[in-house]
């Protein structure tokens, strides 16, 4: 009896598992199948686009009127944004390609630095002309390499998504490079492109992926060097703390090298969770920023109350006369950024941030990297505009609500005087910045309500 | 002095904004707005009064969408079958007795800020990576993805960031998925969006002691914090 129902249920049991496991095998199919579309779309969008770049950059250097240079330099600037984009959703695990993101990015955002000098009605020079000559050689070496590429994963049926998952996920936050094996290997073109990209020099323009942007040093560091335990004593008498808590130093501070070098301060208090994490810059003895890691929970404050006491923090740690800018909720907090006034200019580069907590009045965080990064002594030309010619520049169907005067950064890292024209469109806020010099319109931010703040976009 | 009060006077005016934002949508059948970290309005006010009424939140009725409120959602979410993500979407909307029609179209104007979206994304990665780091340790981490977004080789978007194929283990082996994000995550990310950044620029971090290839060691590092080092 036993013996004879024994098979039968083995029998069952085969069965049931080849339905499952041919059901799995259908599903596993249908993912790849559609992971496998995404991927060869990013692939021949790359292609595609790769190729048009040189096309149009050749177009960009032939064109001989303002309005045919504007329209190709910004198609590069596109095609450029689409072609990086496209490379990044490509699954190279074990293949650096970030000179090569870089040369693409790098790419368009030089020729829209290039299209707004144009419409402003600046000259394409012979060194503009040169660079982009560059890039057309460089973009068309690239398209040649990745036809090659697809020649040879078409010809042999490659799957991007069987590469997937076959050499493992291991690492964070870095893609490592590491040799590829099997069928595969023609991945390595990738690196072959890349190796030459790296090897390019380095390109120097008013625009925010400029090389020179990498090597900006801190302009607001004064004073000499501070010891490890000056550091910790700076740190504990900047920290705002409630009467009569007492914080002591968990462990020696660490050295951390970034742009402003310093010495990294933990505080902490006995029997209890919180922590203070502060930076203190080697050079001067500046409190680079700190944070209280304590959470808020309740809210006591309105938002005067707390500007009041982020105002009143600056004034006793040496920032006087700060102009708060906008401000930022964050759970029960409140984040205050604010500039210096030099004159009454309001200092935009120099800004300086002061997070609120809403329960006690207590600051529980302090940024000043952007002061220490851009403060220093200027001297402020003479306006050639008057404000009322200032607000004549900007678009008339707005209601003007103010203006005055401030120094705001460039995208490549300079600065302008400009006057901050403070106009409503419908519902809207926006800061309209007129060069105070060249009656320029700089830059637009928009005034946006967010949780409970006021942001700046 | 009169410009300094219009400049910030901050809570006040973003609490006219939000009723005024709602009060421009249809009275009846109306579409709700999805909320989350973050968020502020009347609409949450009404999530509160009722998750309180039904014994799921016990927090205060502030109209602000905080942490308890995140953690009172995610327990009314699994006590009815929902998604437990803690955000109030059409079906968690439903389910409170707030069925929504078909959103009409987008009439209004007011400031449309997503904010609290890039947080809850942050938030998450910073749990899959840094859960048991240090608080400074989570702020690193997702300042590293913003330092990205703004850096030539990496994509343009916090998502483009997060979302590269084998960027991020968390994001390959799924585990960004598996938990729901740390209250401190949310905070670390909020503080990151905010301005703090303790890595100076970084744009990569490592655990040493796990295996990682060779040419990460050749980055300029900048500091180890935690479990973690910091390169540019």
């Amino acid at each position: 009896m036993r013996s004879r129902l024994l098979p039968g249920i083995s029998l069952l049991v085969a069965a049931a598992a080849l339905i499952w496991g041919a059901g799995m095998r259908a599903a596993r199919d249908r993912y790849q199948a559609s992971l496998e579309a995404v991927y060869q779309r990013s692939f021949y969008d790359l292609i595609d686009q790769v190729e048009q770049l040189q096309v149009v950059t050749g177009k960009a250097l032939t064109a001989a009127s303002t309005e045919q240079q504007i329209a190709h330099l910004s198609e590069i600037w596109f095609r450029a944004g689409a072609a990086q984009d496209a490379l990044s959703r490509l699954p190279l695990e074990g293949i650096n390609t970030s000179a090569s993101r870089k040369f693409l990015a790098q790419m368009g955002d030089y020729a829209n630095t290039l299209l707004r000098d144009r419409a402003r009605g600046g000259e394409l020079g012979a060194q503009e002309r040169r660079q982009l000559a560059r890039f057309e050689a460089e973009t068309a070496r690239l398209s040649r390499q990745l036809h090659g590429l697809e020649s040879r994963l078409a010809g042999r049926g490659f799957r991007w998504a069987s590469v997937v998952g076959t050499r493992g996920a291991r690492g964070t936050g870095i893609a490592q490079p590491r040799p590829v094996r099997g069928a595969a290997s023609d991945l390595n073109a990738f690196s072959t492109m890349e190796e030459r990209l790296q090897k390019l020099p380095a390109l120097i323009y008013d625009g925010p992926f400029s090389d020179h942007r990498e090597k900006e040093r801190p302009r607001g560091l004064t004073g000499g060097l501070v010891t490890r335990e000056q550091a910790v004593d700076i740190a504990r008498r900047f920290v705002d703390l409630p009467a009569g808590a007492v914080y002591q130093p968990a462990g020696r501070p660490r050295d951390t090298s970034g742009r402003i070098p310093a010495f990294s301060v933990v505080l902490q208090q006995r029997n209890a969770s919180g922590q203070i994490y502060a930076d203190v810059s080697k050079k001067g003895g500046h409190v680079v920023w700190y944070l209280n890691s304590r959470p808020v929970t309740a809210e006591r404050l309105g938002g005067d109350e707390a500007l009041e006491r982020a105002r009143r923090f600056l004034a006793d740690r040496g920032f006087p006369s700060m102009e708060p800018l906008q401000s930022a909720r964050e759970d029960h907090s409140l984040v205050f950024a604010f500039a210096p006034l030099q004159d009454g200019v309001v200092l935009y580069p120099d800004m300086v941030r002061v997070k609120v907590a809403l329960d006690d009045g207590q600051i529980v965080g302090f940024d000043a990297r952007p002061y220490l990064m851009a403060h220093h002594d200027r001297r402020l030309p003479a306006p050639r505009l008057s404000a009322a010619e200032a607000r004549e520049r900007a678009n008339h169907d707005m209601e003007v609500q103010g203006t005055r005067l401030a120094v705001i950064p460039t995208p490549g890292g300079g600065e302008v005087l400009a006057y901050e024209v403070r106009a409503r469109r419908g519902a809207d806020t926006y800061l309209i910045f007129v060069n105070a010099l060249t009656g320029r319109e700089e830059d637009i931010l928009k005034v946006v309500a967010a949780g409970g703040g006021r942001l700046v976009m | 002095m009169g410009r300094r009060r219009i400049a910030l006077t901050a809570a006040a005016l973003a609490a006219a904004t939000a009723l005024a934002v709602l009060s421009a949508a249809p009275a009846s059948g109306q579409e709700r707005r999805s909320l989350w970290w973050g968020r502020t309005g009347p609409d949450v006010v009404l999530v509160q009064d009722t998750l309180r009424a039904w014994g799921y939140y016990d927090g205060p009725i502030d109209g602000y969408y905080g942490w308890r409120t995140v953690q009172a959602v995610i327990r009314f979410q699994s006590a009815n079958g929902l998604t437990p993500d803690g955000v109030v979407g059409p079906a968690t909307w439903a389910a409170l007795g707030f069925p929504s029609a078909p959103p009409p179209a987008r009439y209004w104007s007011g400031p449309v800020v997503s904010y609290g979206d890039d947080v809850n994304l942050l938030a998450r990665v910073v749990t899959g990576e840094a859960s048991g780091e240090p608080y400074v340790g989570q702020v690193a981490v997702a300042a590293v993805i913003l330092n990205r977004v703004r850096h030539p080789s990496f994509p343009k978007s916090i998502a483009g960031v997060i979302y590269e194929p084998y960027a991020f283990e968390s994001v390959t082996n799924g585990l960004i998925w598996a938990r729901p994000p740390l209250e401190s995550a949310f905070r670390a990310a909020a503080d990151a969006l905010n301005g703090w950044d303790p890595t100076y620029g970084a744009i990569y971090f490592w655990n040493p002691s796990k295996p990682v290839s060779p040419w990460v060691w050749t980055r300029q590092i900048i500091t180890y914090i935690g479990n973690h080092v910091f390169a540019r």
